[in-house]
């Protein structure tokens, strides 16, 4: 499903260069359900941006799902990139100003996946599957931290992406809360879903399938 | 149902009540100040042009020797003549007070009810007069100081006083208002009498004004320029319709005359084209006629106080254009400071999977929705206040609004700038946040370089004489430059506006100043007719307030087309000093040599050059030795009376006028010592043609400048206003980056007023800073400004002044600005609560 090969970022700061990603060689398949762990600035959030297509390599050749990220323009990486990737990030990002499930919904409205009446229905359902159903309604500043990472996954999951990534979905959470939210990605990967995480929480995310350790900007 | 994006956009607006609200003042003070702006000049162009061209203004006037019923009836039949008809004028005096006496103009009216050209319409009281009435123009019912329904005393040239009642007023919209000429205008019928002469009798004198009063208290209707007060001479005769006058002496004064002035006969045609065209039937019916002494062309379709209009229009303009482009910078600040605090919002978007289109539609939705808003808010009230003023300025210039909607495509100009503009301005800033990365924005320093990456940064970070939280703020201040320059740059430019209207404002008072003390004397006084000097000394000699005298030498001249007045002052006399732009003054043993105007040189006359004038038929040429400036649109040519006698043929003993330099010269004794000599030169039956203190004459051009004065002011006050908003956004703004600064202050011990100290500090830092830029820049809009009213008005530039009041009241004002653009933030700042400041992304 993703393919790195020599991967390599470099920053440009008033410090000098610094190499954030030193060549790496990266398989992932279809349904793994991996950690991605590391030091602070090892290159780990780095890492996950290259896949996501949030930032750009320096070099190397990135494939997912087939499509060569690098052969994609600014809007065609968008475009892309709502559909096949769901994002969570540590500190939720939900929209302050819309709904739960507005907030579920604007990937949809985004891309045009789903027919315009039918998204609201589609919302719920998401919501539903990660328990917040109740909170549809609401605003996120309404919601415990835990509720507000749940709606996140939801809306990640919006326009049914194959890949899922999460940067550090639980730093911001208790530990009861990071074990379920675990879980909710366990369920996520068996239904084929392909999920990175980012995590420093080793316990919490006890139920994945592959651990990679990332040291300065390599692969350990 | 709304798509999730465009409630997020709605939403937005509402969640922020204070950013929204100050951006959309920014646009409401564009739209109104644009919107008032158009609509007052759009409106007055049009009904100033209407006003004048209602009144069917004459296309030109003959001054004819008589005239009569065949006569006229002669001239309509002229090719080219559409209308023709005889309006004669009475120069005439109206006391105001005990020997106080104002300038009266009497147009004599065959029929009332058929006004041919030249019309008015009733305003107020009876229509039309009686044989023992008169209709005094409105706007010169305050000259009069009386009151519809009085009897006043009105003096003709021939010495002899009437009673008259003032049966109404009306409004002639072609003839300058009475209020600034300090004249007053009245209309009568043709059976007014105002004494004369048996008929059969003819005697006919040319009502001599007193030269160089501003602009004009002399015929009325003679919008043109060219149509100076001047001598006129020669024989002129008037019947009409049963009256009669003598024949004046063509070669001179004879003391043994009768004295009987009583008008000027005029003939006024019609004749639509242009003035080369006008010309041409002037000139046919002059042929027709045989007797013409004079013939004024006014600029087809210009108003008398057409370039009053044209500089306040400018003004306005100019003012206008400022105001809506400190607006739209304004705006984009705004937008700016808005994306900065959504970037992270549009990162998110962005990994949802919008594109940049997407985000940018959205953005610039918002811009719209408010855009909108403020031309809700600004233009209905900036359209009544455009239409306030161009009534208050029509009032100023005796024109009616007749109507007060503004043309159609004004109202969709300023719909579509409002809208248009805003949107234009945010393409920039939306268009580079739609288009940052993810990865930039998530990561929040965009645009921001880390404090310490500049020399600038390590330069302020050596400075450790302020107490530490003073200089952080003044950190924080400078290192955020674009936004430091664009809030500094907008306020400067109000500044700058403020400083250079007060400048012009300062000069044109200066310029008015200097004129009068270039006039050495106190009054001057103009007789109906020649008198022997010696006569006049002799009678001012019983005027103890009279210490000096001169009896200058004067006539008229023709230049090309253009009248133009010759002036000879005494030879080695000390009353006038008027600046020179080029050349030199007369000599005493010049010949053949003058000092021209501004007025005239702007046909492209230097020195050097020599100008071809026409003296009664003869043609003559004098060199031009310099130019002078004076305040006097009208074209004055000086020289040595021997040149002006030599020309003219004038008896060297005879005085058509007299300056008096008084004892004491302030305004008062100048007042009082006109009246004076008034009543001397009246006792020793010499006929004053009118007289004026040199005060009264400095105040009248001092009335025509108020309309431009207020414009200008106005105008300053708008850009004020807009640069004042642009600061406190940019305070609330930065008040809001630094909210989780503040709360770390808050944490480690600084106390809610020092931090809003430090805001109102931040606030005059910026102040202080765009005062300087404000001062530079002020210096050339002071000169282009100057240059532009002068030479609209005078032309000629103002002088440069740079006015330490305004200097001193911007700083003054600005400082204020600065504090209460600052108190809002400062409280919100203060009141902040530590622990969601530390918690604020």
């Amino acid at each position: 499903m993703i393919s790195m090969q020599r991967i390599s970022k470099t920053y440009e700061t008033p410090a000098g260069s610094f190499r954030a990603l030193k060549n790496i060689d990266l398989d992932i398949a279809t349904g793994e359900f991996v950690a991605i762990v590391g030091k602070s600035g090892s290159g780990k959030s780095t890492l996950l941006n290259m896949i996501g297509g949030i930032d750009r390599p320096s070099s190397g050749a990135l494939t997912i799902g087939g499509t060569s990220i690098a052969d994609l323009d600014h809007n065609e990486i968008a475009s892309w990139r709502g559909r096949n990737i769901g994002f969570v990030f540590q500190f939720f990002q939900l929209l302050p100003t819309l709904t739960v499930a507005e907030n579920v919904m604007l990937p949809m409205d985004f891309c045009g996946t789903m027919p315009r009446g039918q998204r609201r229905a589609r919302a719920m359902q998401l919501l539903d599957r990660v328990s917040v159903a109740e909170q549809a309604d609401k605003l996120p500043s309404a919601l415990s931290g835990g509720q507000q990472q749940r709606v996140a996954i939801a809306r990640a999951l919006a326009n049914d992406p194959p890949v899922i990534l999460a940067d550090e979905p639980t730093g911001n959470l208790d530990s009861e809360t990071s074990v379920a939210i675990f879980r909710l990605f366990s369920e996520l990967a068996a239904d084929g879903k392909t999920l990175l995480v980012v995590t420093h929480d080793p316990e919490a995310a006890a139920p994945v399938s592959r651990t990679i350790t990332i040291a300065d900007g390599c692969v350990a | 149902m709304i798509a999730p994006r465009w409630r997020k956009v709605f939403r937005d607006i509402a969640e922020t009540p204070l950013r929204t609200a100050l951006a959309v003042a920014a646009m409401t003070a564009g739209a109104f100040g644009t919107g008032m702006i158009l609509t007052s000049y759009s409106v007055l162009s049009r009904e100033l042009k209407t006003t004048y061209s209602d009144t069917r203004p004459a296309s030109a006037i003959l001054s004819v020797d008589r005239v009569d019923d065949a006569l006229v009836e002669s001239v309509r039949r002229v090719p080219g003549v559409v209308d023709a008809e005889a309006r004669p004028v009475i120069y005439a005096r109206l006391r105001v007070g005990k020997d106080q006496w104002v300038p009266l103009i009497l147009f004599v009216v065959r029929d009332f009810r058929d006004l041919r050209m030249d019309r008015f319409t009733p305003d107020s009281g009876a229509w039309p007069p009686k044989d023992d009435e008169v209709l005094i123009e409105r706007a010169s019912l305050s000259v009069t100081h009386a009151s519809v329904g009085d009897r006043v005393i009105v003096r003709t040239s021939d010495h002899s006083e009437h009673p008259i009642r003032i049966a109404g007023t009306v409004h002639a919209a072609g003839l300058a208002p009475g209020w600034m000429e300090h004249a007053a205008t009245g209309f009568v019928t043709l059976s007014f009498r105002a004494g004369g002469a048996p008929e059969g009798q003819s005697t006919a004198r040319n009502p001599q004004p007193v030269a160089g009063v501003h602009p004009s208290a002399v015929a009325a209707g003679d919008s043109s320029p060219r149509s100076t007060p001047a001598d006129r001479r020669g024989p002129s005769v008037r019947e009409f319709s049963g009256g009669a006058l003598a024949v004046l002496d063509p070669s001179g004064v004879s003391a043994a005359r009768d004295d009987r002035v009583i008008e000027s006969p005029q003939i006024r045609i019609l004749a639509p084209g242009d003035e080369h065209h006008i010309r041409d039937v002037a000139n046919r019916a002059a042929a027709a006629i045989g007797h013409v002494t004079r013939i004024d062309i006014p600029t087809p379709g210009r108003h008398p106080h057409a370039a009053q209009m044209d500089t306040f229009l400018f003004l306005l303009g100019a003012f206008g254009a400022l105001t809506f482009a400190l607006s739209a910078v304004l705006v984009a600040n705004m937008i700016q400071a808005l994306l900065v605090e959504q970037l992270r919002q549009v990162a998110v978007m962005k990994t949802l999977g919008a594109s940049t289109r997407t985000v940018a539609s959205l953005y610039l939705g918002q811009v719209a929705i408010l855009a909108g808003a403020a031309l809700c808010l600004g233009i209905p009230p900036g359209i009544s206040a455009g239409l306030a003023y161009a009534r208050f300025c029509a009032s100023m210039l005796n024109a009616t609004i007749t109507s007060a909607m503004p043309p159609p495509w004004i109202i969709a100009l300023e719909i579509a700038a409002g809208i248009v503009i805003p949107l234009l301005v945010a393409l920039g800033p939306v268009y580079r946040a739609s288009r940052i990365s993810i990865h930039e924005a998530f990561a929040n320093d965009v645009g921001r370089r880390a404090f310490g990456t500049r020399a600038s940064d390590r330069w302020l970070a050596r400075m450790e004489w302020l107490p530490r939280p003073l200089m952080l703020s003044l950190r924080t201040t400078l290192h955020r430059r674009g936004r430091l320059i664009l809030t500094v740059a907008t306020l400067a430019a109000g500044g700058a506006a403020f400083i250079a209207a007060l400048n012009v404002s300062a000069a044109w008072t200066r310029t008015l100043d200097a004129d009068a003390l270039a006039r050495r004397f106190d009054v001057q006084a103009a007789f109906s007719r020649p008198y022997r000097v010696a006569r006049v000394a002799q009678t001012l000699a019983t005027v103890p307030d009279v210490v000096h005298a001169e009896y200058w030498t004067e006539a008229g001249a023709m230049l090309g087309d253009a009248r133009v007045s010759l002036v000879g002052p005494d030879v080695n006399s000390k009353l006038l000093a008027l600046p020179l732009i080029e050349g030199r003054w007369l000599k005493p043993d010049d010949d053949g040599v003058c000092v021209i105007n501004q007025s005239l040189a702007a046909r492209g006359l230097h020195t050097g050059d020599d100008i071809a004038l026409t003296i009664d038929h003869k043609a003559v040429r004098w060199r031009i030795a310099g130019i002078v400036k004076e305040l006097a649109p009208h074209a004055n040519v000086y020289a040595s009376p021997r040149t002006i006698l030599a020309a003219t043929g004038q008896a060297r003993d005879l005085a058509r006028g007299v300056r008096v330099v008084t004892r004491r010269h302030d305004i008062p004794a100048q007042v009082a010592a006109s009246k004076a000599i008034e009543t001397a030169l009246d006792r020793g039956g010499i006929a004053v043609g009118g007289i004026q203190a040199l005060s009264d004459a400095r105040q009248s051009f001092a009335d025509h400048l108020v309309i431009i004065k207020s414009a200008l002011i106005f105008a300053a006050l708008l850009v004020v206003l807009v640069g004042g908003l642009g600061l406190a956004t940019t305070l609330s703004l930065n008040v809001v980056e630094r909210t989780r600064e503040i709360g770390i202050l808050s944490a480690i011990g600084a106390t809610p007023r020092t931090i809003a100290r430090d805001v109102v500090f931040e606030g005059m830092v910026m102040a202080i800073l765009s005062w300087g830029v404000a001062v530079a820049a002020a210096i050339p809009i002071t000169f282009a400004l100057d240059a532009a009213t002068g030479r609209m008005f005078i032309r000629t530039p103002l002088d440069f002044f740079l006015s330490p009041i305004a200097i001193a009241a911007w700083l003054l004002l600005v400082l204020i600005l600065a504090a209460m653009s600052s108190f809002f933030p400062a409280r919100r700042s203060a009141r902040m609560a530590v622990r969601e400041a530390l918690a604020y992304e």
